[in-house]
């Protein structure tokens, strides 16, 4: 397989089975997986009472109720379905400028995440974005669709490289919401360098019933820049270019801005009940990845 | 420093030296390396942090404010120059007596009276030259180099006494403007005339430095005048050293004839010579047998005037009573007469009241002259043409050789003229300009120039004298002498702190602060 972004490691595979994606509770309507559902069927755990009614088979009657009682009653049971899993990679020009670029970090981090899914029999959607959402690959499940999704991902990356995309994240997410898909785990793997800033971003989220996971690529320099002296700087993305005399009170003011921005997302990630990681783009994806997981569970 | 002071060379080197620094400062500004960068987001907050001109938003830098606006104030402080008052609240005038036109001399008064001026505050100084009329050559708030500058247009001379300039600047004063006065060299002005002036006016003598002042005794004027007995054939000859001079074996000759008994000492080393026949003869001063002075006397020989029969009587008796004119039957240099070949020729009234012939090419331009040469302006016109029923015409042409007709009833009881001021001046200056002898110059000349007081006059051949110093003396000063001279005080020294320009104190400090800007600005504490 033609796997020029050396996504399938089997180590980095490997290091992947140990960790598990526990969701508190996934949205009904699922399939059957490892998750406990809003539903309530035919699983294992024990939930409920609720009164017979026509229909109700007449093996979830608990007749020992009954016989004490004297009311009829069914047996209510915890429903085990999938947790959807939607990886919006950025593949936006700034996540392309380096080398090795942040898109490649970005398309290992999904498919750590999808290895985890998918093991654990969840539905991984693919939908990477630039200026706009890009649906590659709508929400699957089973163990042997992780070829399919890095295939999606190469393909989806290359096309992305040559485009060279800005970044819009507010009207890619308004796209996804769109689509109206289950509620599950939204994980946005970008720098997060919107020209837009990110409050319209947020905004847009928060109108989603998604968990949100968000995974900022960075480096350090992208805090503190080993610049000096008077530049002229210009964006990657959009051309943007600004007089910049570098002093420390500059500099100081720069990592505030940087500090600020990052405060604000992981602010908000929190405030949802949702994930929030800066990996560092120079180290290793899966320690940082495996970092999230407490006790090599995440609880989404 | 102003622009005015330059040649346009020095206005060209200074616009050079000027794009020169400009170019060093384009080379000290921002050049702005462009680096490519992933986001130029918080750059771009970064540099809305530490903006300070932004428009409408909260302002908070005041202490960059305040220095950037004491800086410009500073500059327009510069530019406006605005009038000081000085710290003894006196206007300083400093006078020069340039009534003499010697190079050296001015030269080195005007060194004196810049040096002074240095010293003194310069929005409450000023200098003045004094000739026949005063000419300010630094006013207050100038820069000293104008001075120089102005000194050098400086052409008047003349002045009879330094007293009516004291007088003139007096007057400009109030008890509120006081004003000091210092008058460089040693002036000669009397003690009463200076007893005279107000209160609020103090005059200073400016001493010339040792370096300045020669040691040798300077003839300052020699000149000579019309006799003060009224002999037309002779002239007083009047000269005055330098009152620092010391004279020893002073003598005067006349053609090599010794005069040292005739000579009257006057005082302040000036001396008389009265009667000197003005016969052309050439009039030497020495000293302990060298001479330091010569001068040429004038020739005085009365012009010869021929009548015709039946010129009028009083004709013939204003020549006569006229020591200038001779009277003479045959040789004559002017004939007075009917027939058309007099040079002064009595005319009817048909024609005009004075047609003029000159030999001038262009008779216009010298009717203006004529006009003040033969003194007509001084005669009345009116009367004379109410008296002749029609108007007195002038009228001037070109011809070979100059002559004048004048209608002969102005000479006669028809009219009142002859009674009249200006009948005896018209015949004198009529004869002069007809006989066309050189007139004589009024004030004795030394060099190559006649003294502006005295236009009109052309040079008289043979008069020409040189100071036997070699140094030109273009004027003498026939001044009255001074009985008793003033005793001046010493100017005082001014205060340290005022010889330097409060310009140049703002512009330093304007520099000072220019250069903590650019400090602060590199540092990061400037926004």
């Amino acid at each position: 397989m033609n796997d020029p972004f050396e996504l399938l490691e089997p180590r980095f595979l490997e290091q992947a089975r140990a960790l598990r994606i526990v969701a508190r509770r996934v949205a009904p309507a699922g399939r059957w997986a490892e998750h406990r559902s809003k539903d309530r069927g035919q699983g294992m755990e024990f939930r409920d009472f609720r009164p017979y009614s026509e229909g109700d088979e007449l093996k979830s009657i608990d007749w020992n109720v009954y016989r004490r009682l004297g009311r009829v009653v069914v047996r209510l049971y915890e429903e085990m379905e999938d947790l959807p899993i939607y990886l919006l990679p950025d593949f936006s020009q700034s996540m392309w400028h380096e080398t090795p670029a942040r898109a490649v970090t970005a398309m290992k981090v999904c498919i750590g995440l999808s290895s985890i899914g998918l093991d654990q029999h969840d539905r991984v959607g693919l939908f990477p974005f630039g200026e706009e959402l890009e649906p590659t690959l709508r929400p699957t499940s089973g163990r042997g669709r992780l070829n399919l999704i890095a295939q999606a991902l190469t393909r989806a990356g290359e096309a992305a490289q040559k485009k060279a995309s800005g970044t819009d994240l507010a009207s890619s997410l308004a796209r996804f919401r769109g689509f109206g898909l289950r509620e599950g785990l939204l994980v946005i793997i970008s720098d997060f360098f919107d020209p837009a800033g990110v409050e319209s971003m947020l905004e847009e989220l928060k109108r989603t019933r998604h968990r949100p996971l968000l995974i900022g690529i960075g480096r350090q320099q992208d805090r503190q820049p080993e610049l000096s002296g008077d530049l002229q700087v210009r964006d990657c993305e959009t051309g943007d270019v600004r007089d910049v005399s570098i002093n420390d009170d500059v500099l100081r003011k720069y990592a505030e801005a940087y500090d600020q921005h990052f405060a604000n997302l992981e602010q908000f990630a929190t405030s949802r009940k949702g994930g929030f990681l800066i990996m560092d783009h120079d180290l290793d994806v899966m320690e940082q990845l495996a970092g999230m997981f407490e006790g090599g569970r995440y609880v989404a | 420093m102003s622009f005015a002071l330059l040649p346009i060379l020095g206005v060209l080197i200074g616009i050079l030296v000027l794009g020169l620094a400009l170019w060093l400062l384009q080379r000290l500004r921002v050049q702005h390396q462009e680096v490519e960068v992933i986001s130029t987001l918080f750059w771009q907050a970064a540099l809305k942090e530490t903006r300070a001109r932004v428009f409408v938003k909260r302002f908070r830098h005041w202490p960059a404010w305040l220095l950037l606006l004491a800086i410009a104030s500073l500059l327009w402080m510069l530019l406006a120059q605005p009038r000081l008052q000085s710290q003894d609240g006196l206007q300083h005038v400093v006078l020069l007596d340039w009534s003499i036109d010697d190079p050296e001399r001015r030269a080195s008064d005007l060194n004196t009276a810049l040096e002074h001026a240095a010293s003194l505050p310069v929005t409450a100084r000023e200098i003045v030259a004094v000739g026949s009329q005063m000419r300010t050559l630094l006013a207050s708030g100038e820069e000293l180099q104008i001075a120089s500058v102005r000194a050098e247009e400086f052409k008047d001379q003349g002045s009879p006494n330094l007293f009516w300039a004291l007088e003139n600047v007096a007057a400009r004063s109030s008890e509120n403007t006081p004003v000091a006065i210092h008058c460089v060299g040693n002036p000669n002005i009397e003690q009463t005339q200076l007893d005279a002036l107000p209160e609020h006016v103090s005059v200073y003598q400016l001493a010339l430095t040792e370096t300045e002042e020669s040691t040798t005794p300077m003839l300052e004027s020699l000149g000579f005048g019309d006799a003060a007995s009224g002999n037309f054939k002779a002239v007083d000859v009047r000269f005055q050293f330098t009152p620092e001079a010391e004279l020893t074996n002073l003598t005067a000759s006349l053609s090599d004839q010794p005069l040292t008994s005739s000579l009257q000492d006057l005082g302040n080393n000036q001396f008389l010579l009265q009667d000197l026949p003005a016969a052309g003869g050439t009039l030497s001063v020495s000293l302990a047998e060298t001479e330091v002075g010569a001068l040429s006397l004038p020739s005085r020989e009365a012009i010869r005037v021929q009548l015709e029969e039946g010129v009028p009587n009083v004709l013939r008796e204003m020549i006569e009573l006229d020591e200038a004119f001779k009277l003479s039957d045959s040789t004559a240099d002017v004939t007075i007469g009917f027939s058309e070949d007099c040079d002064l020729q009595l005319s009817s009234l048909e024609r005009s009241a004075f047609e003029i012939s000159t030999n001038d090419e262009d008779p216009q331009a010298a009717m203006l002259e004529l006009v003040d040469t033969l003194a007509l302006r001084q005669i009345d016109a009116t009367s004379l043409a109410q008296q002749s029923g029609q108007t007195l015409d002038v009228q001037v042409v070109s011809a070979d050789s100059r002559s004048i007709a004048v209608w002969e009833s102005l000479f006669t009881t028809a009219f009142d003229f002859v009674e009249s001021r200006a009948c005896p001046i018209f015949v004198a200056r009529a004869i002069h300009w007809l006989a066309d002898k050189p007139s004589e110059v009024q004030w004795a000349e030394q060099g190559n120039t006649l003294p502006a007081a005295a236009p009109g006059f052309t040079r008289a051949d043979g008069v020409t004298t040189l100071a036997a110093d070699g140094r030109e003396l273009r004027t003498t000063r026939l001044s009255r002498p001074i009985k008793e001279s003033a005793n001046l005080d010493q100017s005082p020294a001014a205060s340290l702190l005022w010889t330097i320009s409060p310009y140049t104190w703002l512009g330093v400090l304007a520099s000072v602060l220019l250069v903590g800007e650019w400090f602060l600005y590199q540092r990061g504490r400037m926004p």
